[in-house]
């Protein structure tokens, strides 16, 4: 989240699409509520989701959509943000003129095609855009040009009127599903927070990004967040909900391949061959934001691995450091392309349960078996650890040899969770856990000094010195209060190796004289006896804006709302004045937040036209991106595209499926097992229906924790699947009745939930209107555990019949637009 | 009626997330039962000896506009309660408990000891609340967590479901001030265009302890519209109170009495498969 959960209290408009947050976050609805019962001025609750959600059934206006068009749908707001609809704009000039790039004057070769759907620099061999025209034009002295009138036909501002101008509410209705005159309301309700005073917010989560351009919805979103001046504000930001308690922890440590702890990017062996080519092209995309410090978080973090043995003149042991090999992806998916194609050898299995969470279930677990051991740590035998005895296999065939080992919960161990807010919070242990369970910390730190000894052993092991020279001071059960100082970051001291804890990431250096391990906890633990995670005293908020902010440590340096400049007009002023998060009174900064821009200089004030330049510090130029120059695969402006599986042709452009994907589609999803009904395909249309996965309140992820769990089977005991009463009639199937859900890929069974909750839906291609059904599962059931969602012998996982496909920046699953058929079972 | 304590509960904030629900069944250490689901995220489906209060799910599509409704529903500790007046066996009473800030908790309570498993109180109840265990012997509903409530030595705990409820739908106070909450919530909603809100549970039944805001007919959230004690309890109450536990073998008055309630009997044989 750009802002925190506290936060959602200021706003003045919610814009709940891809989430539900009542069902899935039930405690934003503790702070939506304030906002919502405002007695002057009350915030609207806006929802567009498929199916009629817990947290539709509180909302002011509620819209139905067709799984897999958001680009659509906020394509169209932003239209109408710009006056394409009525001739009105709406969006905040002052905020849009100076604190993003819609001034600046894009490249001369920049073009979109409406007549093929592809960007400028398109290689139809290579399959892959070339990105170099989606750039700004330049000056003689190198910097972009500007036209501060926004009157330049190719200036950032004008070339977003042509884009989006497309996006006709008529357009929005015939693909999305939504009645034109919902669409309308929508976006008058969302368009009034372009007032400078006012505030919107869009709370997201999966539904936005579990889409082959996932990344593109969101990018969308933001988009209009910046036309409005609704970033940087209270109330406003573009808020990811996070899905687990410390996904968002887990995330800043990098759980993701294409980062190194703190969102470093992963060094790369042939662009990165060197520490200097990995810190010179930091500095390089750096540009002008507070990426530019980049080589002294790197440099403190490979101290933070290697301690003494990590020096200037061996490079801190960059070389030694794991990269990825060029052109080579490891996300999820493309790691069980590998393991299908027998190039996995072994597997650790942690804290996740892709047997019921994986896309295209079947597959992976069948390419599972490929694999010549498995280590699974969990609290219970899971899916991906019983997956050599799971319906349907013969355990004999199965060579893989699999260790399950004991892990504790997160209630039974200490250490911090970072939530969706970015709050750094620590947790004290409640209970011990059962039998030898251990913590996680104890497992990898029992399995690294074991490494360590075995390496030490063997003479002839390769890069042994990437093992043996780790600094690791733990042992067998690691104190987590030291691990979070070595997040926070020390001085290192040769003779005392550990020397005095740094303040924050400010204190850090590219020379080896401090280590660090996450640049961004830097600050949580800024002195011996100080840990910021434990302060959980005092709770007061002088503001009342709910920053909490002597309530544990949010990163970075505390800050509670990023961006926090934009808050302020040019001159320091806030737009809406009781909202303040900083303010010029005129001679120096008054601040309720952790200004994030530059607001003094040796002790003394810097004057606002300083920061009003650079608002968004770490962007490169400061300025937000309207249009995003280079690094997405896709495009610097969103455009819709199809779902893989789709009963429809685009009819936004000629192009079918994001061309960002294209590569993948030809080269990596070609296992045998990853078969799509995609448009146009001979077994298109023998899956009719559009089905779209979520999650329930009452289940949790892969279920491992809930379907153990009595108070919660008992409420939600059996996979079920919501339909619309008129695809029941037609199918003959009555509430309750059990249903077998089909698609290419696999099968399902679910009890069926028969509901006006959802509506057949009409969309409208070349001027015919289709009535199309959409149907909606739960994915938390399986075949392990109390619960496995019914009687024994069937499969009850939704994600068998999901596509192994993935996004085009991010490469999520798209686990929300598929294609299936159902009948009684 | 001095200084009671009432819940209110304002369905318009309720998000039906069921922490109120998994709350109920962890303090009272409750088990759960076994179910299926029968077309609805509704569950369990009845009240029962382990499952003492639940969260109905009512839907309502009407001129293309959907409504959720969702209804919490638990012993409604009535002021004249009809369980109370139909208990042969003077099981059922009402309990006073005295409260740190000298208000009072005021509940209706089953003694199992003295409870003979007729079921009159399930079928006079207007709100369908209590059902006989055979397996715990007896009659079990919602205590409003007394046991919670009284035991705090400052002031008072708040219930179990209330200490859960995250949007703030669920509040623990003294009756006047949850009566005042509603009503300035109910002319909130009507000034908003709901011209349907209304308070539900001020007068009902000489007055309930859990203060409902709604938006719709009580009906439509699974509530009678108007609730009442059926002519036949009060006979029956007539009747047999002078005699006391003696009247339980009063077996053709009870059949009179049963025939005339027993068109509430809704869910009954369900409620037995569930507890069996």
């Amino acid at each position: 989240m750009t802002n925190h959960w506290n936060d959602l209290k200021n706003s003045d408009c919610f814009m709940v699409c891809g989430s539900n947050c009542a069902e899935n976050h039930p405690v934003s609805f503790k702070w939506m509520e304030v906002a919502m019962n405002r007695k002057d001025d009350p915030a609207t609750l806006i929802v567009v989701d498929p199916r009629f959600t817990r947290t539709a059934a509180v909302a002011d206006i509620y819209a139905q959509n067709r799984p897999g068009t958001d680009i659509v749908l906020f394509g169209g707001m932003v239209n109408y943000a710009l006056g394409g609809v009525d001739g009105e704009e709406k969006i905040q000039k002052e905020y849009v003129t100076n604190y993003t790039n819609a001034t600046f004057i894009v490249d001369d070769g920049y073009s979109f095609d409406p007549s093929t759907g592809y960007f400028s620099g398109w290689d139809k061999d290579k399959l892959k855009y070339d990105q170099k025209s989606w750039t700004y034009k330049k000056g003689p002295d190198g910097q972009p040009l500007t036209d501060p009138t926004l009157a330049d036909p190719r200036c950032v501002y004008q070339l977003s009127k042509e884009h989006f101008k497309r996006y006709t509410p008529e357009k929005v209705s015939a693909i999305t599903g939504v009645d034109k005159d919902k669409f309308l309301e929508i976006a008058k309700a969302y368009c009034a927070t372009g007032a400078p005073e006012k505030s919107g917010t869009l709370l997201y989560a999966m539904g936005l990004t579990q889409h082959t351009y996932g990344t593109q919805n969101i990018r969308t979103f933001a988009l209009l967040q910046l036309l409005l001046g609704n970033t940087g504000m209270c109330g406003g930001g573009v808020n990811a909900l996070r899905g687990e308690s410390n996904v968002q922890g887990s995330t800043d440590m990098a759980l993701l391949w294409h980062i190194i702890p703190a969102y470093l990017a992963t060094p790369n062996s042939k662009k990165a061959p060197t520490l200097k080519a990995y810190n010179d092209a930091r500095v390089e995309s750096a540009g002008s934001s507070y990426w530019k410090n980049g080589p002294k978080f790197m440099n403190s973090l490979l101290k933070a691995f290697w301690g003494d043995f990590a020096t200037p003149e061996n490079d801190f042991g960059y070389e030694m450091f794991p990269k990825v090999a060029d052109g080579k992806n490891y996300s999820h998916i493309a790691c069980f392309e590998a393991c299908e194609k027998g190039e996995v050898k072994g597997m650790m299995c942690w804290g996740q349960n892709h047997g019921v969470s994986g896309p295209n279930g079947n597959m992976e677990l069948a390419a599972m078996e490929k694999l010549d051991w498995l280590v699974v740590a969990e609290l219970w035998e899971t899916e991906v650890a019983a997956f050599w005895k799971r319906p349907g296999v013969k355990s004999g065939d199965i060579d893989t040899e699999v260790f399950l080992l004991p892990a504790v919960c997160s209630t039974e161990k200490e250490g911090t969770i970072s939530n969706s807010g970015r709050w750094i919070q620590w947790r004290y242990k409640a209970a011990d856990g059962p039998g030898k369970a251990r913590t996680d910390a104890s497992i990898i730190s029992m399995l690294t000094m074991k490494l360590m000894e075995l390496y030490k052993a063997d003479a002839e092991a390769p890069n042994a010195e990437a093992i043996t020279e780790l600094y690791w001071p733990y042992g067998e059960e690691p104190n987590i209060d030291d691990v979070l100082k070595e997040l926070n970051g020390f001085t290192w001291d040769s003779n005392a190796k550990q020397g005095k804890l740094v303040a924050n990431f400010t204190k850090l250096m590219d020379d080896g004289t401090t280590a660090c391990g996450n640049w961004l906890f830097s600050g949580v633990y800024p002195e011996e006896g100080k840990n910021k995670a434990k302060a959980q005293e005092d709770n007061s908020d002088p503001s009342g804006l709910g920053l909490y902010s002597n309530w544990t440590f949010c990163w970075p340096v505390n800050r509670r709302i990023i961006y926090n400049r934009c808050s302020a007009d040019p001159g320091g002023t806030p737009w809406n004045p009781d909202k303040d998060l900083v303010t010029w009174d005129g001679t120096q900064w008054v601040n309720n937040d952790v200004p994030d821009f530059a607001w003094k200089k040796d002790d003394k004030p810097v004057a606002p036209d300083v920061s009003a330049k650079n608002p968004y510090i770490m962007l490169n130029y400061g300025k937000a991106q309207v249009f995003a120059p280079g690094g997405l695969a896709d495009g610097p402006f969103p455009e819709h595209y199809e779902p893989v599986e789709t009963p429809f042709a685009n009819e936004m452009n000629p192009a079918q499926v994001n061309p960002g994907i294209e590569n993948w589609m030809k080269n990596l999803w070609t296992a045998p097992a990853d078969k799509l009904a995609t448009y146009g395909s001979a077994d298109n249309g023998k899956y009719p229906i559009i089905c779209t996965s979520y999650r329930v309140t009452e289940m949790w992820q892969a279920g491992q924790m809930t379907r153990n769990s009595p108070w919660l089977i008992e409420m939600q005991p059996e996979m079920f699947i919501e339909m619309s009463k008129d695809l029941a009639r037609r199918k003959g199937i009555s509430d309750g009745d059990w249903v077998k859900l089909k698609s290419i890929r696999g099968e399902v069974n679910a009890v069926a939930i028969v509901t006006d909750r959802i509506q057949v839906l009409d969309i409208v291609v070349d001027g015919e209107t289709i009535k199309t059904d959409v149907v909606g599962i739960p994915w938390h059931y399986g075949y392990t555990g109390r619960c496995i969602g019914g009687p024994k012998g069937k499969s009850y996982s939704a994600n068998q019949l999901t596509p192994h496909v993935g996004d085009a920046n991010t490469m999520i699953p798209e686990y929300k637009a598929f294609l299936v058929d159902i009948e009684k079972a | 009626m001095a200084n009671e304590k009432a819940i209110l509960v304002d369905e318009t904030k309720c998000t039906a997330c069921r922490a109120c629900q998994v709350a109920c069944k962890q303090w009272n250490q409750n088990e759960g039962v076994e179910t299926i689901n029968w077309g609805s995220y509704e569950n369990p489906p009845t009240l029962g000896s382990e499952t003492w209060m639940r969260i109905l799910f009512n839907e309502k599509y009407e001129n293309s506009k959907m409504q959720w409704l969702f209804t919490k529903q638990q012993c409604m500790q009535c002021t004249d309660a009809a369980c109370v007046d139909v208990c042969p066996s003077n099981a059922t009473t009402y309990q006073e408990t005295k409260l740190a800030d000298g208000s009072v908790l005021k509940t209706v309570v089953t003694d199992p000891n003295k409870c003979i498993g007729c079921n009159y109180c399930r079928v006079a109840c207007p709100f369908d609340v209590p059902g006989y265990s055979q397996k715990k012997k007896g009659i079990y509903r919602c205590t409003m967590c007394t046991d919670r409530v009284a035991n705090d030595v400052n002031k008072y705990s708040v219930p179990a479901c209330v200490k859960a409820c995250a949007p703030g739908c669920l509040v623990f106070g003294d009756r006047d001030e949850m009566i005042a909450r509603a009503e300035e919530r109910v002319a909130e909603l009507k000034q908003g265009g709901q011209a349907k809100a209304r308070v539900y549970g001020k007068d009902e039944v000489s007055g309930l302890m859990y203060i409902y805001v709604l938006v719709d007919e009580p009906e439509a959230y699974g509530l009678p519209n108007d609730p009442s004690i059926p002519l036949g309890v009060k006979a029956w109450k007539a009747l047999t109170k002078p005699w006391g536990a003696f009247a339980a073998g009063g077996l053709v008055i009870a059949l009179v009495v049963n025939g005339v309630i027993n068109a509430r009997n809704r869910g009954l044989e369900e409620q037995y498969k569930l507890e069996e």
